[in-house]
Order: C-alpha cells, then structure tokens, then sequence
C-alpha cells in the first residue's frame, strides 16, 4: 500500500523568491549541453587560441617592432580587446577563461591529461593530480597580488601596447607563471590570484547576462558526494575551487564545465539573464580596490590615448621619449589615484551616505563594501566607451596584418597595403555617449538594489544613496568631458 | 497486517536514519574537502561525520525495538530536513573556512531539523506519529546542545589565546 507523504517539500527559499528572471539555455538547447559536456569541449576551444598565441609570439619575438604592423599589437591590443571587454564579459561572463591559453600547459602538468580524467584521491579532490598540489598562502588568498599586477602592466601600457617584443616578453612570463605555478599549487592558483586579466574578469563577470548555476539548489544540499568541487571519474574537480551548491555571483566562475560533467544530479545549467542585474555584492576590500583601480585606468587611459593632451602620453611613453622624469610622476600619479584617491573619495561618500541617511547602525565598513557595486557596471561601461574608437579608429590595421602578420613584406591575403581608414570616427561620440550614461545608470541601479535590502525607510534609502550617486555622476561627467569635450 | 498510520511512524523513522547516514557523507566528504588547507576544519567535519553516524546507529537501534529489523536500503531520501552545507561557496578560493564555521555549518542543520519535527508534531494528528516526531525533536535538540557546547568551547580559547 502506497502510503502519503508526511513531510511536505521545503517552501521556496526568500532567495529564490527575489531571483531576477533567468532562462535555461540547456533546457531549452541540450545539444549546447551535450557539447560542454564532451571531454574533448574545453580542449578544443583552447586549441585555436593557442595556436593563435604561438603565432602572436613569434611575430613578437621575431616580427616587425614596429606596432601597427604587428599581429601580436594589432590582434591582441586591438581585436581581441575590443571583443573581450565589449562582447565577451558584457554578454558571456568568463567565457575567455574557458578558451584562454595561459593554463592550458599548467593544467597538462598537473592533470597529466589534456582530454581524460584520473579519478583517484588527491588531497580535497577525487581526482588524482600530479605535481607539489600544496595549498595557496592564506595572506595571499585575495586578488590583491592581480590588483597590484594589473596596475603595473598598465603603467608600462604604452610600452605594451607599441612594441611587440615587450608584449610578447610579458605573454611568456604569463604563460611560465601559470605553468610553474601549477607544479607547485593545487588547480589554478595562477587564474585565481595572479593573473591580472582574471582580475578584472571577475570583477565585470558580475554583470553579465550569463550565469553558470545549479538548477535546483534542494538537490545541493542533498547531495553528499560534492562532486561539483571534488571531482568524479566524469569531471575534474572545480579548478577555481568554487562550489556550485551555494554558487550566487560570477566573479571566480571560469567557466569551464567541469561541474556539468562531474555532477551526479545533472543539476547544473549555464542561465542567460538581464545585464547587471544579479551579483551585485562586493565581498572584501581587494575587490573594491580592484573596481577603483579599474574605474581609474579607464579614465587615465582616455586622458593619455585619447584627450588633447600631448604631455601626459608622453610622459606614458618612456620607452620612446626617454623622459624618466615625466614617467615617474605619470607611473606615481597613476598609483596615487588609483589606489589612495579615488579610494579615499568614495570611502567620503560612504561616510557622508552614513551621515545623512542617520545610518548609525549600519558598519561603515558593510556600506562601503555594499555599494562598491555602483562602480562595476560604471568601470565596464568606461572601458567600453573607451575601447569604442580604439577599434573604429584602428580597426583598419587588423585588415592589413592578417595579410602580413609578421610585418616582414607578405601578402597572404591581399591586403597587406589596406590603408589606414577610421571608421565613420564622427560617430564615436554618438556611442560613447549613451554607453556612459547607461554605466550610470546600472550603477545606480545596483546600488538602489543593495540599498533597498539595508533601508526600510524610502527617505533613509535616497540619503544614503546620495552622495556615492553624487560621485558616480562626477566620474561620468569627466568621461564625458573627455570622450565629447 | 499494517496499517496506514503505523506505515507513516514507520517511514518517519527510516527516514531519519536516512538522513544521518546522507548527513555523515556530506560531512566526510567536506572534510576531505578542506584537506590540506586548516587540518582543525578537516578534523571537526570528521567528527560531526563520526556523529552523525552515531546517531544513525541510536535511530536504528530505536527502529528495531520498536519495528523490527531495518529493510534493505530504499532510495535516498527526498526532503532536506537536515541537510549540512557550506555558507560560502568562495571559502576555498579566500581560504576563510574557520572551526567555528564549520561548527556553526552543523548547528544550523541539527535547528533546521530540530524545528521540522517540532512543527510536524504540532501538526499531526496522530498521537503515535506525534510521539515520533517530538522524539526526533528532542533528538536533535540533544545534538543542538552538544554542538552549541561546542562551539562556545571553540570561541572561548580562541579569545583566550587572542588576549
């Protein structure tokens, strides 16, 4: 005899209840699912990128120094950027992690596979891992170390962006960090605390229309074999050490699909959403001052690449006008802003948001870390704006080294002479200035919605959001000033 | 032959042994998680798995008494009730994991299941039924107790070895 279930099914979770709007891409589409899940997936997306960066490598090492006519500057500073920053962490979280080529021989070391998985016992995972596999320091466990590397190869970003040798140098070091790394640490140490483009993909990854998530959270919870971090024989363990069974924002989802293939539940499922709508919380100081950092080079790079200002890309580019003088203080300058002023400002805001929104009982520290947000959404959108005539402007130069990509006189394709010809450049303004607002815009939107969970009071709310919107609107007025004049 | 009611007893109770025995994996397998990272996390997972599994072995013993020899093992429960996990799912990149979180991970799953039987036994009807239930709600109230024990324990030399 069948008997009645005495226990009712658990009620949905608050959390559930204010989960924006998401659609199941692999419900909708299994076959996208039955791709990731292919052994072969992460290996073939990496494959072309790194044969990409092979060929980037020799031109640089071997290629013309003179920029504009090598593959490695005009594909990686221009195409690949421009592509990164405006359609691929905008629309598809990390999805670069899931083809970068950087790890790609780490991971080879220490999987000793490229395609299969070992299932065995390494220490926390149920696979077996070759190498040291020794556990990250703890004082290191952060993002500071790509906060502070980030900063620093955008302090030689002109050197970087004009001689090929410098950017392959830098390409190599990468790429022999992240493997030695692997020999020593466990998974991807290098991804989650060195590299410096990680940095700033986790910061902007909250924003994007993309998520990877369980499907059902009831069936985490009662999974016992957490196979989603630990690994099975069918999937690595999660080599961003993330666990999908609480898994609420982005930032150090690579999205690599190993939990797809090791879950027993077949209950994880990549979701497409609205843009900035989701992960809106900020975790430590290291990822504010990753989103100030950012939000600064995007407004020293427009000053330097594309304000009136001569002196300022001068002083940048030391490798050219030799003025060490001028260097130091630019390199200083940038550091000073980055790090202590725009910082310090917005830690005033905080303080006056307190202030006036009489919020005695809200830690100044929650406040500043809560509505850290409104300068991700404003800091993607800058660097947007800004890489906007990067590539109208540019462009034409990717047209011409694909045909001589070495800068050594072929002409594979035919368009080796293709002119240097801006796109329609009247029309920069007209784009960056919607861009710009719309970064306000999520900004304040985020900062409303953290801002709605900590106030009751609508009056209390619009107080203490008040002086942080004060500043947001600051920063976009001064992009505007510098993109529009 | 059996009787609706005493099915239900019965199933409540092979239910809860479930859960500890689906409970003490978790815990194993959340100790081997934080292996080689805070070998005291690894170690108190270890004994909230070791426990859990004691408590299976009360639950079964109960059951025998009371219905005679457990059956073969059914397919695993499908309610949560009590279902230990972690809080944050970025502790292993940050490498925040602390003894007294992971207490407080186990503390929260025995309350959650200490109040669902304490709710069901207010609902039921069944005087058997209910005598089942508050059962279980004292058993979890003794495991709440214990970890409560714990935990204070834990945060008492940790300020002590502050000062």
């Amino acid at each position: 005899m069948a008997i009645a279930n005495p226990i009712a099914p658990p009620a949905v979770s608050e959390e559930t209840l204010q989960r924006p709007w998401r659609f199941d891409v692999f419900a909708r589409w299994p076959w996208l699912k039955r791709l990731v899940r292919m052994r072969t997936f992460q290996f073939l997306a990496i494959l072309p990128n790194l044969l990409l960066f092979y060929l980037f490598l020799i031109a640089g090492l071997f290629g013309t120094p003179v920029g504009n006519r090598n593959i490695i500057i005009v594909f990686v500073w221009i195409l690949w950027w421009f592509v990164l920053i405006t359609v691929m962490v905008p629309l598809g979280s990390r999805v670069w992690c899931t083809m970068c080529p950087l790890p790609f021989f780490g991971d080879w070391v220490q999987r000793r596979a490229v395609v299969l998985v070992h299932p065995g016992k390494s220490p926390g995972t149920e696979n077996r891992f070759f190498g040291l596999h020794r556990r990250w320091p703890k004082q290191l466990s952060n993002i500071w170390l790509q906060n502070l590397g980030f900063l620093f190869l955008a302090t030689f970003s002109a050197l970087l962006v004009t001689r090929p040798i410098f950017s392959a140098v830098v390409f190599g070091v990468l790429f022999a960090l992240a493997t030695g790394l692997a020999l020593v640490y466990r998974l991807r140490t290098f991804c989650n605390y060195v590299c410096p483009i990680s940095g700033f993909l986790s910061l902007y990854a909250m924003t994007s229309t993309v998520e990877l998530r369980s499907v059902d959270k009831n069936e985490c919870l009662k999974c016992s074999s957490k196979a989603c971090i630990r690994g099975s024989e069918k999937g690595w363990a999660c080599p961003w050490n993330v666990y999908m069974g609480k898994l609420d924002r982005n930032n150090y989802c690579g999205l690599c699909f190993e939990c797809v293939k090791s879950c027993p539940n077949d209950n994880i499922s990549l979701f497409v959403r609205p843009f900035s709508t989701s992960d809106v919380i900020l975790r430590g100081y290291d990822e504010v001052w990753k989103a100030c950092i950012m939000l600064v080079l995007a407004l020293t790079y427009s000053v330097m690449l594309l304000g009136p200002w001569g002196r300022f890309k001068d002083w940048a580019n030391v490798s050219e006008v030799r003025n060490w003088g001028g260097f130091g203080l630019f390199a200083a300058g940038q550091a000073l802003l980055a790090l202590v002023i725009f910082p310090g400002l917005y830690y005033l805001s905080i303080r006056l948001a307190k202030w006036y929104a009489k919020a005695d009982s809200i830690p100044t520290k929650e406040l500043f870390l809560k509505y850290a947000y409104a300068l991700v959404p404003m800091g993607l959108l800058a660097w947007i704006a800004f890489s906007v005539p990067l590539l109208m402007v540019n462009g034409s130069y990717i047209v011409s080294v694909i045909s001589d990509p070495l800068g050594w006189g072929m002409n594979l394709f035919g368009t080796a002479e293709f002119p240097w010809a801006p796109l329609w450049p009247e029309w920069v303004p007209f784009i960056q200035v919607p861009i710009l607002l719309a970064g306000f815009y999520y900004g304040f939107r985020g900062m409303h919605k953290v801002g709605r969970q900590l106030f009751s009071d609508p009056a209390q709310l619009y107080r203490s959001l008040l002086p942080p919107a004060v500043l947001l609107l600051a920063v976009t007025l001064v992009f505007l000033k510098l993109f529009v004049g | 032959m059996s009787t609706p009611h005493l099915d239900v007893r019965r199933a409540t109770l092979l239910r809860a042994i479930q859960i500890e025995t689906r409970n003490a994996r978790v815990y194993d397998s959340l100790a081997q998680l934080f292996q080689g990272y805070d070998d005291s996390v690894t170690a108190i997972f270890r004994e909230m798995a070791a426990e859990e599994r004691q408590h299976g072995a009360e639950l079964e013993h109960r059951y025998g008494e009371r219905f005679g020899p457990l059956p073969s093992p059914a397919e695993e429960p499908k309610e949560v009730i009590e279902a230990p996990d972690l809080d944050d799912p970025e502790a292993l990149i940050f490498d925040s994991m602390t003894v007294e979180q992971a207490l407080e991970v186990g503390l929260r799953a025995e309350e959650t299941a200490r109040e669902f039987y304490a709710r069901e036994s207010s609902r039921t009807t069944d005087p058997e039924l209910q005598k089942v239930y508050r059962e279980l709600a004292e058993f979890e109230e003794t495991h709440v107790r214990l970890l409560n024990e714990k935990l204070a324990e834990k945060r008492r030399t940790r300020s002590s070895t502050v000062r």
